[in-house]
């Protein structure tokens, strides 16, 4: 009985947006499932899921009507039993890596990927170096002073400079 | 007519532009060197870094003597240029606001029934207008920095007021030319259309008609940053004074285009149905770049004028920061990132921007690299300092804006090369921030309690103590209380409980312990000095973010439901009931408005109204949802369609905490603000004397 009332909800939902005309609006109450188990997945689903025709808002975020028909075939797909990993790859094969807010993992994104961890090793190379430059450099970065200058300035800094050694 | 006297205008700007620019150049001075001086060695190209340091002070006194011996030289083409470009923004406002649909950029965004307030914001939309914002608020920027520099007693530093005069006025220059070719706000058109295509409705708000003057004038003050730090560089001098001169610059363009920021999450918060307030889309990616690398510069320059260290850094934020946001504009401006052919309304070229962007930042970086190798460091810092937190937390700020800057150029670049889209979208951006972010958070609570130079592991752990205590106690407390929580926000409000309490027992010490401890709290906190408090605010208010952004995400409650007149609906701790929707007119709109009354345990808070409206000029409804700030949260309510069973389709979103987002920016620029108006007040009392 259930089941069958759902079937019944599914394809409601299904056609409702055919025949309303008038712009819909972001997840609208007609468009639910009844089902809280199975709706808290089409959101989880619509929030990995792009609005084609914004600008990277996701399809549970927009009231676009093309975001509407997404959500309506997300939920359609989750009535007919599929898990959610096929609902978006259900997805995907008809509109394209497009859809996907994270890009996938394939040779064109490679980079995009590897971007940030290799951006960080740099910095912390870079970083690394700096110190490096850095202690190498304390003794002769004083270099203006004069010979006296710099024995009594050692003479005071000797006990610091101790201390930052055996840290 | 007067639109041909504002053409006038921006094209004399130009010119005027060059002229600062030739003749506060290092060439102009060098070849009246050689005039005055003909013993002295032939004109050294422009540009040039190569000034010897002995050679400044040896020639000074007589070589620039006739030249620098009028000091109303310096103010005299920044005023023509700022009037210039006013007169050229009044004519442009004036064909606004009279609706002269002989211009075509009047009649592409305006239209005469828009409303005043948003048909001079109309004028602001279109690229000419924008460019032109920028090249008045440039201008402004220009004589601003005359005025900073007019004190220049000693002759190099006139040099360098000079050259930074001068690369200023080069910008101006360049993009007048920009905004001449490319977008050229004043052409005509001999056919004259009856009416305009009307404003954008998403535009017309009064925060969004604000948001402009404050992103350009934040990205002229970075304009005012790159001409400093150039100057700086062909003069190798990026010292103490230098960081001291650029210190304003650097606060009053990290607030404005925090504000711009700001009030495009709000704008974006109270325009949509769902209660989002970031998508990390261009337009907002644009303005968080430049946002980013202003806060890593903030805090360079501060180490760089404590200590003199982190030269080159400095000088390469200080030219990077400008470039990002250069391109920003670029990008928003250009139609490379309209999401489907289709939605593209105005194709634009505004290549003219992007190759000036490319002759700028070409020789600007040329020039960096010309003199990074003869920057000296000042004196050095131990690993475990306060130096060495500030410079950790620029480089992991510069890191975050770097990935954000791929992010949202690699799927342009990956259509470009293959041909194939693909989208870059929020869940990468979390995916790959967070684990930069979290450090960078839990460091940035420790650099207040460090000591300059050199600090022990111990004695910080000593002070940190009491912070580190309060911070667990509050993620053990909220995760007891709700026990089935992600770990994410648990992470997100630990960190926030955090950053606080390090902030408050660090501002609490200082209070007790300062070394002049004297009679009253109140004596202390005056001891304390401005860039304290400005910087605690600042902190306090980012850990106010984050602590209301993951509790919000956590907590919030959804209720979509078809209402009909009469019927409440419960959300959090409110109650909202629904009186019905009525038809009115608004000035050029209609509008379908809900009433909502809402109350808070049965007892009636305020009325809300939600709207639908409808511009019939470029037929498009817009959504604006109704937020009341309570104590405990936003309530965001906002209405959709009429249902097909006759209810009204009501969406209501319960966000606790949120109001802690929006009190939280407002922290961090009241700080900013702070600094600022500390300095200007105390300038004004006692001329001369620098707040520190």
């Amino acid at each position: 009985m259930i089941r069958r009332f759902k079937l019944v909800f599914g394809a409601l939902a299904i056609l409702l947006p055919v025949m309303a005309s008038s712009p819909a609006f972001a997840v609208n109450p007609d468009e639910m499932l009844s089902n809280p188990v199975l709706e808290e997945r089409a959101r989880e689903i619509s929030k990995e899921l792009r609005c084609l025709v914004c600008q990277n808002q996701s399809i549970d975020d927009s009231d676009a009507e093309l975001a509407r028909d997404l959500r309506v075939l997300v939920r359609e797909r989750l009535i007919a039993g599929d898990d959610n990993e096929e609902v978006i790859d259900y997805i995907v094969a008809r509109y394209g890596d497009y859809v996907l807010l994270n890009p996938p993992l394939k040779p064109e994104t490679y980079i995009l990927w590897a971007s940030p961890v290799v951006l960080v090793l740099l910095a912390m190379l870079a970083v690394f170096a700096f110190y490096r430059r850095k202690k190498r450099d304390g003794s002769t970065a004083s270099a203006s002073l004069s010979k006296d200058e710099q024995a009594r300035l050692d003479e005071l800094l000797g006990t610091s400079k101790d201390i930052g050694k055996s840290e | 007519m007067l639109a041909e006297l504002g053409h006038f205008a921006l094209l004399l700007m130009v010119v005027t532009g060059i002229g600062q620019a030739v003749l506060f150049s290092p060439l102009w001075l060098r070849s009246s060197l050689r005039m005055f001086s003909p013993q002295k060695a032939p004109a050294t190209p422009v540009g040039s870094p190569d000034f010897p340091d002995d050679d400044r002070d040896g020639h000074a006194d007589g070589a620039f003597a006739p030249i620098v011996a009028k000091p109303a030289n310096l103010f005299l083409l920044p005023i023509a240029i700022l009037l210039l470009g006013l007169l050229a923004e009044g004519a442009l406002l004036n064909a606004f606001i009279v609706s002269d649909f002989t211009l075509p950029v009047v009649t592409d965004v305006s239209h005469s029934s828009t409303p005043l307030l948003y048909r001079i914001g109309a004028a602001f939309t279109p690229d000419g207008g924008a460019i032109l914002l920028w090249l008045v608020a440039l201008s402004l920027v220009n004589l601003l920095l005359a005025v900073q520099l007019r004190k220049s007693a000693s002759l190099d530093a006139d040099r360098f007021a000079r050259n930074a005069l001068s690369i200023l006025g080069m910008l101006i220059a360049v993009l007048g030319v920009v905004t001449l070719i490319d977008a050229d706000p004043f052409l005509r058109v001999t056919v004259v259309p009856l009416d305009g295509r009307g404003m954008n409705p998403q535009n017309q708000d009064l925060l969004k008609v604000l948001r402009e003057p404050f992103l350009y004038l934040g990205l002229a003050g970075l304009a005012g940053i790159f001409a400093l730090t150039l100057a700086a560089l062909l003069d190798n001098r990026i010292d103490r004074q230098f960081a001291e001169t650029m210190r304003s610059w650097t606060i009053a363009s990290w607030v404005c285009l925090g504000t711009a920021i700001a009030i495009n999450a709000y704008r974006s918060y109270s325009e949509q149905a769902w209660g989002g307030w970031w998508y990390w889309n261009t337009s907002e990616n644009s303005l968080l770049l430049p946002w980013l690398l202003a806060t890593a510069l903030l805090h360079c320059r501060a180490v760089l004028e404590k200590t003199e260290t982190l030269r080159s850094w400095t000088a390469f934020l200080g030219i990077t920061t400008l470039a990002v946001g250069w391109f920003g504009v670029y990008l928003t401006r250009s139609d490379l990132f309209a999401p489907l052919p289709e939605t593209q309304i105005l194709p634009i070229d505004s290549n003219g921007l992007l190759i000036g962007f490319c002759v700028v930042f070409a020789a600007a970086y040329y020039l960096f690299w010309r003199s990074v190798d003869q920057m000296g460091e000042g004196r050095c810092f131990e690993v475990i300092s306060r130096e060495s937190a500030m410079f950790l937390n620029s480089v992991m700020l510069a890191l975050i804006a770097a990935v954000v800057l791929i992010g949202t150029i690699y799927p342009l670049v990956l259509q470009w090369i293959t041909g194939e889209p693909i989208t870059v979208g929020a869940p990468f951006y979390v995916e790959v921030l967070v684990p930069i972010v979290l450090p960078l958070m839990f460091l940035m609570a420790f650099a207040p309690a460090l000591r300059w130079r050199q600090d022990e592991l111990w004695m910080i752990g000593r002070r940190m103590k009491l912070a580190a205590i309060l911070s667990l106690i509050t993620v053990l407390f909220v995760s007891i209380r709700f026990i089935d929580l992600s770990p994410a926000p648990l992470i997100g409000i630990g960190l926030a409980g955090w950053i606080l309490t390090a902030s408050l027992s660090d501002l609490w010490a200082r209070l007790w312990r300062h070394p002049e401890h004297g009679e009253s709290k109140y004596r202390n906190l005056q001891l304390l000095g401005p860039r304290y408090v400005s910087m605690t605010l600042a902190h306090i208010g980012l850990a106010v973010l984050i602590a209301g952004g993951s509790a919000s995400s956590i907590w919030e409650e959804q209720v979509v439901v078809s209402a009909r007149a009469g019927q409440s609906i419960q959300a959090g701790p409110y109650n909202l009931q629904y009186e019905g929707v009525s038809l009115l007119a608004g000035e050029n709109y209609a509008t379908r408005q809900a009433t909502f009354i809402l109350y808070r345990h049965s007892q009636p808070v305020t009325e809300l109204f939600p709207e639908i409206r409808y511009y019939p000029i470029r037929g498009v409804e817009t959504r604006e949802a109704d937020i009341w700030h309570g104590r405990d949260g936003d309530l965001h309510v906002s209405i959709g369609d009429r249902d097909d069973d006759g209810g009204r389709v009501v969406t209501v979103h319960y966000l606790p905490m949120m109001p802690w987002v929006w009190g939280g920016m407002l922290l961090m620029l009241i700080g900013g603000c702070f600094s600022i108006l500390t300095r200007v007040i105390l300038r004004l009392k006692k001329p001369g004397v620098s707040t520190s």
